[in-house]
This record gives structure tokens, sequence and C-alpha cells, in this order.
């Protein structure tokens, strides 16, 4: 058993097949961190909960289809934690969280206006109205 | 992936460090590598197009030559989601006609060709991989044509240089996002001094302009050098009655390409297509006496020849659309079919693959595998026999 210690204080105890999932932490169990158990300070409790369940039943269950369907249901969750989980899937190096995650996110943002985009992130409008308008109509039939 | 993960965690958790309270969306917008990496890359090239007017470093990043190759190598043959007619005559407006072949493909990304004034306009000679060759079109002077490497997607372009020489046989473009970002134009002249050779110019978007490709070489009369197929590496010629040449681009030489058999009896192919699709390349025949039947070959990957890959009845598709055969001809005239090839559309599943037929008024698709046909759409396009009219459409970022 590996015990992973989130960022406020939370501790998961894992299986080892289950640990190795995460690129990150196989490295370093690799390089002798499993004794003492494995910070994750980038990570809070409420998300690594998430990527260990996401782990686990990856490393469970072998049927494509099961796993489909579950992937589905995992990923239901509101922006704030799926914008986690990206950061958190990067950090710890699994790559099909990541793919599952961003693929997502692309997929809700994609049929978005650019107005709708500036403001899930944040983002300031640095054109002039006319820079805009030119951009907007060389790339008319996209917006169609 | 690996390499490229562990660069961004390293720069991520810095960034977590310095900015705790902003949220994770935030943070991924604000980094350009992870906004590219997590997002932009997987979205779908319309969606990007409308993404550049979000602010100047979305459009900084989606225009960026790097950003286009890599979305390049992640989907390095996409399919044509697209065709182009070209109307018969050069007085038509407009010239072309959109047909798309993906039902997500509403909108045509133009309905005329004006990057650039013309007094009559522009037309497109040639479609590689989602770039098209265009001209302008003149009449009775070809010798000022002016040619273009146009991306229909971003509508960019750039002006080739002038050519001199002798009258310009046919402009090929060679450009395969997969093998490299750099396209090539392969110019086929007529000598000036010999009347029955021709001779190769080549212009490269990395190295500019024209130079010529070796000295003369005899050419057949009927060589057909404006339908060149760009494929493995090489542009492809077929002359209906002598032989067939390619001119491989890697070292500058021009070969024989090998036929398949005449049937007994014919001295002429009965070429009824050539072309290229998902990195297959295809040639669709039909013989005087056998009209009833299209064979499409596809070239061994080595070109030590063609393979018989799908064969059509063509009755079946007739029993469906009446409109196919002409009541007035004979059953083995070579137009008793009144249809002409558009396209052989491979998918990336075999059972996917496709033909795209023009048959009056129509467009239809003939599944190889299922032997059923749909109506794509209805056209008011005229029906030609010349066989280079459709051009395939692929959405592309890349640079021109």
């Amino acid at each position: 058993m590996i015990t992973l210690t989130s960022s406020d204080g939370q501790t998961f105890d894992i299986d080892e097949v289950v640990a190795v999932e995460m690129q990150t932490i196989k490295h370093m169990m690799e390089d002798g961190y499993a004794e003492s158990g494995i910070p994750v300070p980038n990570v809070t409790g409420k998300i690594l909960a998430k990527v260990i369940d996401f782990c686990k039943k990856h490393v469970e269950t072998a049927k494509e289809e099961e796993l489909k369907a579950w992937d589905a249901d995992f990923i239901k969750v509101d922006q704030d934690t799926l914008y986690d989980l990206i950061m958190a899937a990067n950090y710890l190096d699994s790559k099909q969280l990541l793919d599952l995650t961003c693929q997502t996110v692309a997929d809700m943002i994609k049929g978005k206006s650019p107005e709708e985009i500036r403001e899930i992130f944040n983002i300031k409008n640095d054109f002039t109205p006319e820079e805009e308008e030119k951009i907007r109509k060389e790339n008319q039939w996209a917006f169609e | 992936m690996q390499s490229t993960s562990k660069r961004l965690r390293v720069r991520m958790r810095s960034l977590e460090q310095s900015s705790t309270q902003e949220s994770s969306a935030h943070i991924i917008a604000s980094s350009s590598d992870l906004l590219s990496e997590f997002l932009l890359l997987r979205l779908p090239i319309k969606s990007l197009l409308k993404f550049k007017s979000v602010s100047k470093r979305w459009l900084s990043l989606i225009t960026d030559p790097h950003f286009s190759r890599r979305k390049n190598h992640i989907n390095p043959t996409p399919a044509a989601s697209a065709l182009f007619l070209r109307r018969p005559s050069p007085l038509a407006n407009p010239l072309f006609t959109f047909i798309p072949l993906d039902p997500s493909q509403t909108t045509p990304p133009f309905t005329s060709l004006n990057f650039i004034d013309h007094p009559r306009g522009i037309e497109i000679l040639q479609s590689s991989n989602g770039l098209f060759c265009c001209s302008s079109i003149e009449y009775n002077d070809s010798y000022n044509l002016k040619y273009y490497i146009y991306n229909p997607t971003t509508k960019h372009f750039t002006t080739l240089p002038p050519l001199s020489g002798g009258v310009v046989l046919g402009i090929n473009l060679a450009f395969d996002p997969s093998e490299s970002h750099v396209y090539k134009v392969v110019c086929v002249q007529r000598c000036e001094s010999s009347y029955d050779h021709v001779l190769i110019h080549i212009y490269s978007s990395e190295t500019g302009p024209w130079r010529a490709s070796g000295g003369p070489f005899p050419a057949p009369a009927s060589m057909e050098f404006s339908g060149g197929v760009y494929w493995n590496g090489a542009i492809h010629w077929v002359s209906p009655r002598e032989a067939s040449l390619y001119f491989d681009l890697s070292e500058e030489t021009v070969r024989e390409m090998l036929m398949p058999s005449l049937p007994d009896g014919f001295d002429e192919r009965g070429i009824r297509y050539f072309g290229e699709s998902l990195g297959h390349l295809h040639l669709g025949e039909i013989y005087k006496d056998f009209t009833s039947q299209l064979n499409v070959y596809e070239m061994e990957r080595d070109r030590s020849g063609w393979f018989l890959k799908f064969r059509v009845d063509l009755n079946g598709v007739a029993v469906a659309f009446p409109d196919l055969i002409e009541g007035y001809l004979e059953e083995n005239d070579y137009y008793h079919y009144s249809f002409s090839i558009l396209c052989v559309v491979r998918g990336e599943k075999e059972e996917d693959s496709f033909l795209v037929l023009h048959i009056p008024g129509k467009i239809i698709g003939y599944n190889f595998n299922s032997k059923s046909y749909q109506e794509i759409c209805d056209t008011d396009c005229p029906l030609t026999f010349d066989r280079s009219y459709a051009f395939q459409y692929i959405e592309s970022l890349s640079l021109v």
C-alpha cells in the first residue's frame, strides 16, 4: 500500500497497482519515496480522491464499453472541478485522465461564441472593433 | 508526450505557487503551452477559426506555424469533407458548386474565389491535402496567367512567381502535411526548341523561385500534364494511349508508371477517374464492351503495380436512378451511362469508403461495401465528361 497526502493534509492509502497508473507517483516510488508516504502538494483532497477513483476503476475494469459508460458519468462534474482535474491529471501524469478531461472541455466549448469563451476564461478582448470585425468577416463561414 | 508533460508540469508548479487563488481555468488560459496542449489542439478547425477573434493572444496561437504543424501531426491524413465542382463554362457565376460529403459540413468556406481581383475570375487547378493551386482565368492569353497557392480554410494565399519559357502544359501542387509543411509546385512546359519535349520547373515554399529540374525529356502528346496527382512523394500523370509517368520529388527523376494491363482488343485506356484519397492512389476505368462495370484500382505502395480494389456494377446503381441511362444510346455505347466519377473517397474504416457520382441533376454516394447508394444532394451543375472538375476540400490550418 502507498500513502498519498493531498495539499490540505488528507491521506489516501492505495494499492501499488493503482498508484503506478499515475506516472509521477510511479517515478517517485522508483526513486524510493514509497516508505514515508508521498506528498501531493498541488492537488486538494477533493480532487485527489476523484483521480484515485479514476485510476482504481481503470485498473479494475477490462471491458471497454463499461469503462466508457463509467467515464461519461465520472466526468459529470462542475466546471471548476473539471479544470482542477485537468491540472491534477497533468501533474500526476495520467494520460487517460488528461485526454478524457481535456476532450470533455474541448467538446463543451467548441460550439461557443468568442464572447462566451472570454467569459469562461476571464479573457479581456484586446481587439479594436475594426480589428475584430475584420477577423470575423474573414472567417464568417465558421460561425454559421 | 511524456517529455512534453514533464515540461508542462514543471512550468505549472511555478504557476501554482504564484497564483494559488486563481481558478484552474484561468491558469490554463494564461499559459500558452497549457492552452494549446490541453484545449486548442483538441478543437475542430472550424471552432479554431471562430476563436481567432477571442483575443490577440488566441489569434497568435491559432495562426502560429508551429501550432498548425502540431495539429497536422495529430491528424495526419484527414478525409475530404466536401467537393468543389467547377462548372464547364468559365462565364458561369458562381463558378463553383459546393458538395458536402460530411453531414456536419453545411457551410461552404467560400462561394466564389475572390481572394484577389481578376476581371474574369479565378479557378482551381488542383487540390492537394488542404491547399489549392489556383490560376486567374484569361481567354486566349495563357501567357499572362497568374498562379496562386490558396488555403480555402484560412483564406490565406501566396502568389507564385511568374513563369517564362514555353507553353505551360500543367501545374501540379505537391503537398502532404504528414510528411512536411513545405509544399512544392511542379510546372511542366513545352520545350521551346523541341516541340515533342517538355521541361520541368519546381517551386518550393521553403526555397522559393522556379528552378529547372533536369533537362528536356520526350513526352507523349496525349499525356495529361494538367491532371497530375500527388501521392507517395511523386506527381503521377496518366496517358490514355501511351506510357504513363511519374515524377519523384525527392530524386527529381521522371519514370514510367506501370499501369494495369489493357483488356484484349483495346489499345486505348478507358480512364474515368484518377485521384488520391487518404493516402491511396486510385484509377477508375471502364471499357466499351463492359460499360456496366467500373474497375477501381489502387496502386501498390512500392509502385510495383496495381490491384483491383473495388468493382462497381453500374446496373445496380442504374436501377435506383433510371436517369443514369440515356434512353437513346446503345447499351454498349461508351456514354450509355450518363455519369461522371467525381471522387473515390476512402474511409478511416474500410466499410466507410464510397464513390461520389455525378448523374443528371444529382450527386450520389455509392458505398463499396454495402453496395448501397444515397443521394448527397441535387445539383444544377451540368454533367461533363471532362475528368478533373471535382476538387477535394480538406479543412486545414496549413500555411501557404
